[in-house]
């Protein structure tokens, strides 16, 4: 009787688990970067997460009156590439404690691509820390869920 | 004495490296959305590669452990769509994968063509060798409308991959 209750016992933790707010998926939907410049959304490709821009608070470039382009690319033949709609978060898994790691994020503003660990600090707010070799020499943002209307 | 010891040293280095092979692939892949597209969305339409390769790799008795490099070499993309890809402003194709492979950007077309067809510019040089070794590899396609569209969205992808074998 014990051992059926154990076995019972591990099968409803597992079944929690599986379905447990915890689990990486939290992190879909539409976040606001700290700036308050982009909307990214966040969408799953196979196991791994990816983020693109969706939304600008000024989406025209001033100097060509054309939507903006990512002219700062280093690859020459993305710079026409349209900033909205563009990938800047790469490559993320989910590691357990509301954190994914192993990806990266592009900062269109000098063309830079740097690591990022995304920490989900509660539901609406995520702390995006981007850094170069190791973390302790990085930089971190704090993002919020979008709402409509904003 | 010593030219033969050399060109014998040169012909083991050579051996060593091993033989390599080259052909290419074409892979026809469909995008499809169901739609709504919104203006202010920029939409991913993806393609999950499962067994498209399986008589190439077998044509050349190789496994993705024998996979030395991939590179894109072309990429056209047509569409039936009686508006052809006017509702859109630009495409990006991307290969992504499983493990440690990276997500990469292999095709780019912006502003795309009025017409039905168009052939993209495959971006960089990207070598795509460990996305084509992975169990899991998509190629995702995103398109940046121009305007509202209620209705569903198909088109074609014709995509030469040039493939390296190693022995």
């Amino acid at each position: 009787m014990k051992k059926i209750s154990i076995v019972l016992g591990a099968a409803l933790m597992c079944v929690l688990m599986a379905f447990s707010p915890a689990s990486g998926d939290r992190l879909l939907g539409v976040w606001q970067s700290g700036s308050g410049k982009a909307g990214v959304k966040i969408e799953k490709i196979g196991a791994k997460y990816y983020g693109k821009i969706v939304w600008l608070k000024e989406p025209i470039d001033p100097a060509t009156g054309k939507p903006k382009v990512d002219k700062n690319n280093p690859d020459e033949k993305m710079r026409t590439v349209p900033l909205k709609g563009y990938r800047i978060l790469k490559d993320f898994s989910y590691k357990n404690n509301d954190e994914w790691s192993d990806g990266t994020i592009y900062d269109p503003e000098n063309g830079s691509t740097y690591k990022c660990v995304i920490k989900m600090k509660d539901n609406n707010t995520l702390d995006i820390r981007g850094y170069i070799g190791v973390q302790a020499l990085g930089r971190t943002d704090t993002w919020k869920r979008m709402k409509l209307g904003k | 004495m010593k030219k033969i010891l050399y060109l014998f040293a040169g012909m083991l280095l050579i051996s060593a490296c091993g033989k390599q092979t080259k052909d290419n692939i074409t892979l026809d892949i469909t995008f499809k959305s169901d739609g709504p597209f919104f203006e202010a969305s920029p939409e991913s339409l993806q393609h999950q590669l499962t067994d498209e390769l399986t008589a190439f790799m077998k044509q050349h008795h190789a496994t993705e452990a024998n996979i030395e490099a991939v590179k894109l070499t072309s990429a056209s993309f047509t569409t039936t769509d009686s508006s052809g890809f006017t509702d859109f402003g630009s495409l990006t194709l991307n290969m992504m994968a499983g493990g440690d492979s990276k997500a990469k950007e292999i095709a780019v077309q912006n502003p795309l063509s009025k017409e039905n067809s168009f052939n993209a510019q495959p971006a960089g040089d990207a070598d795509l060798s460990e996305h084509f070794k992975s169990k899991e590899k998509f190629l995702v396609c995103d398109l940046t409308p121009k305007k509202d569209r209620e209705n569903p969205f198909e088109l074609k992808a014709k995509l030469t991959f040039e493939f390296t074998f190693k022995d």
